[in-house]
């Protein structure tokens, strides 16, 4: 009896060993597998030792992050005042100080369209009309009208454009791409021909030639006498620009939808509208979240390129400071700041946008 | 110096014969889209300090400024009647041609060229300037011939371009040029160490110099190798106008000359003994306020409101401002400069 | 009859739908050349393409041809456009191989390698290519002096102003060579396919990659012999703040190169791990049943089955590195955006033709990169991958 209970007995799990051998164990398989690995990582810790502590000595131990004029400034490490003393513009542009909270508002609000993104039970309605309230409470918020002191948009600048171009740009571009995605699988040839002839074109040019379209060019197209701010029309090639990108990621996700959707949706009997309308598009938008986001955190790094044509994001801040008489010297810590500030929004996004791919997986299987 | 006196003598007579033959029978011209506009729009470049500069806090300091506000002083009355439009050395003659701006106060030098080909006229010299070199001091620099392979820092469109070609040419130098548009980003790259050498008019070099962080760094060559002489600029073909400006900035050099300042100009206009040159300069006598097309306070109030040259120049440039350049060739033909107003009468 | 009715009423509503859209895109045509040419108008504008052959009187700091301030604004594009050829070219080679470096130790076994060159390409792909640019720019400009440029063998040298390198004393012999590489490398092209042709059983099979590289280095090598011509190298000389003779490559166009390179490699490390990964895992065993050490697993089996998959990932990366040289406007550098695209379009107002110009150069090039890899998608394709 024994013996049979032995022989079918689960074979029991090993014991778990003392961590020190386990974390011995660990280092013998990956850091030091054979000989010449062993050298490599061996060598690789000893120039983290050295490069990391001198780093940060100068990033923050020896660095200078109170004072008010270059004079306060610690020469051996690096010197933050520039950035500290024109914190305000570089978040709020030449926005009048009084009416600034208007600006955190819409930075919030716009922050907020990312959070729902992440409530799964969230009506897809709800979701909806917040994208499409968004750019419009946004622009009220801004530029004034109907209640608020207007502000002049030449007073934008800094961390402010930034996140309206990129929040409103992908807004208005999503319908926009969709329409394109649909219009390059249309079965009308004139309208199939128009919508690669668009994408193909917009896609293999520079967004700077694109820019350089938008303050140049596009004046000439309009009636005379008509003026057209230039953040709107950077606005409007921005659009025009991610829209064309879109439509190609879009294409994948309704190329990759089972055919039998588009089959039971004609069984039905429901016409080309109502089919896309009801069960196309919403699937399709629900998988290309993630790569709708990365395309998002495309297009914050695209909208860098602005300052070519004087609208000043937080880059173009940067670098008007950086010229300045009083703070020439310290090129390098505003450039290594723009590094960080932008590592640190784009990896998080990035991050977000994998959580909610392997999310959207674990939900399919 | 002589020569120069002469040339000023021969260029004021003509002035003169056109005022006395009233030639104040031009159409409607700037000084009516002036008096119509109700300010003078004044063409400045916006970043050169002690000539055109913008504070924090929105108000504009400097010589070419405060020409511009004698000109409103004396045409419509008050200093402060003024629009400045930021132009870059690129679209500043464009922008007077066309009737954007109605006089260019941006340091531009009085050449040949420009008079003949650009559809605008000059008025008269406001400073006297010429073309100078800062290098970084640790390259031990002396004379500009050491600067042979070297690379220059430039302005587009300035004369800097051709008066180093000369001056290089000459000497079967070579050097290489790196241009760019915005005076900041110009003085960056060179205190980055992308040139060796900026050029500049000397009074900017001094101006950016007295701003830097670690003046010991750079050093002024000796070397000041053209005649900059810089001054406002009007369009082509509005005599009236042109004539406006040109003796408003008479006037306030003819104030240093005769001593008439902005504290002391209310009690030398009550005293009915003061000298025959003072009256007529503060309208007291005669009528050439009338013959500009203006009334007869005009000389007044621009020396009150802004003050004359002496003040203009002590308070934007002078001992007490950062940048604290010497007089020069800008002193009074008294002092053995060449600031030689023609008389006013 | 019902379903000839039906169709022809289908065809009649998909013909009046298209008819719609092409109207209303005839319409907006329409109004904007209309405004167009009223603008134009009014402002004074010139129209057409004759400012090419105007005098361009700015210069070019760096220029592969000869230039000056008195050539035309044609040859002032010409420049432009060999300026954004070459830092395309030379920030492709580097962008691979870095992002090919990059791409295998992100696969390796090695933990702290792998961590390690993951943080790399995360940094290196969150930040935008103007940081990258500007933070480049600053560390070139912080290069020690001409005076104390860091050299190599005494004939390179490395400054502030810049890369300083031996060039040949007539350029034109450059773009001689350049011609007769390719015509080599397509002559050996041509007879290796003839000799495959004749039967792989008959003689060897022709080696590609050995016998391109013949036909590219021995045509050259055999014109020269022949001919009369007589090539002259130049040796960078110092003389005061500059260098007499060879070529110097400004450091805009070192930071541009620098950093677009980084910037591209992350992308390519990731396509490179992406397509690593494919690989099936059964290769690997496959490998070591037989006998594999892991060094020449991954050499001789993994990577060349991960090529394939790379290829149009890849293609797509090389051609956002051409587009991206435009960037040469932050920092001053004349590629064809800035010096058409920008500078011809200040100097003669003409703003739609030269961006035109500029877009369509763009076009071209993507249209043959495009079907350059698809040429060769389908060639890999149709040998049974």
């Amino acid at each position: 009896m024994t013996a049979m209970n032995q022989a079918l007995a689960v074979p029991l799990a090993p014991p778990r060993l003392p961590w020190v051998q386990r974390a011995a164990a660990w280092s013998r398989s990956q850091l030091f597998p054979s000989v010449g690995h062993s050298l490599l990582t061996l060598g690789v810790l000893a120039l983290l030792c050295w490069c990391i502590p001198a780093a940060l000595n100068w990033l923050v131990f020896d660095a200078t992050f109170i004072g008010s004029s270059a004079k306060d400034c610690n020469p051996g490490g690096a010197c933050w005042l520039p950035i500290t003393q024109r914190w305000n513009l570089f978040v709020y542009g030449f926005y009048p100080q009084a009416e600034q909270w208007r600006v955190s508002l819409a930075l919030v609000l716009a922050g907020a369209a990312f959070v729902l993104l992440f409530f799964k039970r969230l009506d897809r309605r709800l979701l909806l009309a917040y994208l499409a309230l968004l750019p419009i409470v946004m622009w009220w918020l801004l530029k004034g009208g109907a209640g608020l002191p207007e502000v002049s948009s030449t007073k934008f600048a800094g961390m402010l454009v930034t996140v309206f171009l990129g929040t409103a740009g992908m807004i208005f571009a999503l319908p926009l791409g969709i329409l394109l995605a649909l219009g390059r699988r249309s079965k009308l040839p004139v309208v199939r021909m128009l919508c690669v002839l668009y994408i193909e074109l917009v896609r293999s040019v520079p967004v700077i030639s694109l820019l350089f379209m938008a303050s140049l060019m596009i004046q000439l197209f309009l009636p005379p006498d008509s003026a057209f701010d230039i953040l709107l029309r950077v606005q409007l090639v921005l659009i025009l620009f991610t829209a064309a990108y879109m439509a190609e990621t879009l294409r994948g996700g309704l190329q990759n939808l089972p055919k039998g959707q588009y089959e039971a949706a004609m069984a039905l009997g429901f016409g080309y509208w109502k089919t896309m309308g009801q069960i196309i598009l919403p699937q399709v938008l629900k998988q290309s979240i993630a790569p709708l986001l990365t395309q998002f955190i495309g297009l914050f790094k695209e909208t860098t390129l602005v300052m070519i044509v004087g609208v000043l994001d937080i880059v173009g801040i940067a670098m008007s400071t950086a010229v300045a008489p009083e703070w020439v010297e310290y090129g390098h810590e505003i450039y290594v700041f723009l590094a960080i500030y932008f590592f640190v929004i784009c990896f998080a996004l990035s991050r977000y946008a994998r959580h909610l791919e392997q999310r959207m997986e674990q939900s399919r299987s | 110096m002589h020569k120069l006196n002469r040339a000023k003598l021969l260029l004021g007579a003509p002035l003169l014969a056109l005022l006395l033959t009233g030639a104040q029978a031009a159409q409607a011209g700037v000084l009516d889209k002036v008096k119509a506009h109700g300010s003078v729009r004044c063409g400045v470049a916006g970043d050169k300090p002690g000539f055109s500069l913008i504070d924090d806090k929105g108000r504009w300091t400097g010589m070419d400024v405060d020409l511009c506000r004698a000109v409103a002083a004396a045409v419509l009355g008050d200093a402060d009647k003024v629009e400045y439009l930021t132009t870059t050395a690129k679209n500043r003659f464009t922008a007077l041609a066309s009737g954007e701006i109605d006089i260019l106060s941006r340091a531009a030098s009085w050449t040949a060229e420009r008079i003949a080909n650009l559809g605008v006229d000059f008025t008269t010299v406001w400073f006297y300037d010429g073309q100078g070199f800062m290098t970084h001091a640790a390259d031990g620099i002396e004379k500009l011939t050491d600067l042979d392979g070297a690379t220059f820092c430039l302005s587009p469109g300035t004369t800097s371009e051709q008066n180093l070609e000369d001056y290089f040419g000459r000497r079967g130098l070579t050097y290489k040029t790196v241009v760019i548009e915005k005076s900041p980003e110009l003085y960056a790259a060179f205190q980055r160490g992308r040139c060796n050498a900026i050029s500049n008019d000397s009074s900017g070099l001094a101006a950016r110099l007295a701003l830097m962080n670690n003046p010991k760094d750079y050093a002024l060559l000796p070397e000041v190798i053209s005649k900059e002489p810089l001054g406002a600029f009007v369009a082509q073909g509005d005599t009236v106008w042109r004539n406006i400006v040109t003796w408003t900035a008479y006037a306030l050099m003819t104030g240093e000359e005769l001593g008439v300042t902005s504290d002391n100009v209310d009690e030398l206009r009550g005293n009915k003994s003061a000298s025959t040159d003072i009256a007529r300069l503060l309208g007291t006598e005669g009528t050439i306020g009338k013959s500009f097309g203006l009334d007869s306070d005009w000389a007044y109030r621009a020396l009150k409101q802004v003050g004359n040259y002496a003040q203009i120049y002590d308070r934007n440039l002078g001992q007490q401002t950062a940048l604290n350049i010497p007089r020069g060739l800008n002193r009074s033909w008294k002092d053995h400069g060449l600031m030689y107003a023609p008389p006013i009468r | 009859m019902m379903s000839t009715h039906r169709s022809s009423n289908l065809r009649l509503s998909s013909v009046l739908q298209q008819g719609l859209v092409l109207a209303l895109v005839a319409a907006v045509f329409y109004l904007l050349s209309s405004n167009a040419a009223l603008n134009l108008k009014n402002l004074n504008i010139a129209s057409g393409f004759g400012f090419l052959s105007q005098r361009a009187g700015y210069d070019i700091s760096f220029s592969l041809i000869d230039y000056t301030p008195d050539a035309t604004y044609a040859r002032a594009y010409l420049v432009g456009l060999l300026n954004t050829l070459l830092v395309s070219v030379l920030s492709i080679v580097l962008a691979t191989l870095l992002g090919g470096a990059l791409g295998m130790a992100r696969v390796s076994d090695n933990w702290l390698i792998k961590r390690l060159s993951g943080t790399c390409i995360e940094f290196l792909r969150n930040v935008p290519l103007v940081v990258h640019l500007v933070w480049w720019y600053g560390l070139v400009l912080a290069l020690p002096g001409v005076k104390h440029s860091a050299s190599l063998f005494g004939v390179v040298f490395l400054n502030n102003n810049g890369l300083t390198l031996p060039w040949l004393e007539q350029g034109s012999v450059v773009g001689w060579g350049l011609f007769l590489m390719l015509l080599g490398t397509l002559l050996a092209y041509v007879f290796c396919r003839l000799k495959e042709a004749r039967g792989p059983w008959r003689g060897f099979a022709c080696r590609r990659w050995p016998a391109l590289l013949a036909g590219a280095v021995l045509l050259p090598v055999l014109v020269y012999a022949l001919s009369d011509a007589h090539v002259q190298w130049e040796v960078p000389v110092q003389r005061g703040f500059g260098f007499k003779g060879g070529i110097t490559l400004v450091p805009e166009m070192l930071a541009l190169c620098l950093a677009l390179s980084f910037y591209s490699a992350s992308y390519i490390a990731e396509i490179v791990r992406g397509a690593i990964e494919s690989v099936h895992r059964g290769q690997y065993e496959a490998a070591r049943a037989l006998g594999f050490k892991s060094g020449s697993t991954m050499r001789q089996l993994i990577v060349p089955q991960a090529i394939y998959p790379m290829i149009p990932q890849i293609t797509n990366t090389y051609l956002n590195i051409v587009k991206n040289s435009s960037l040469g406007v932050v920092i001053g550098f004349m590629e064809l955006v800035s010096s058409t695209g920008g500078t011809t379009l200040n100097q003669t107002g003409q703003a739609i033709e030269c961006i035109a110009l500029v877009m369509g150069t763009y076009c071209l090039i993507s249209l043959v990169i495009s079907l350059g890899m698809n040429i060769y998608n389908h060639r890999i394709g149709q040998r049974g991958h």
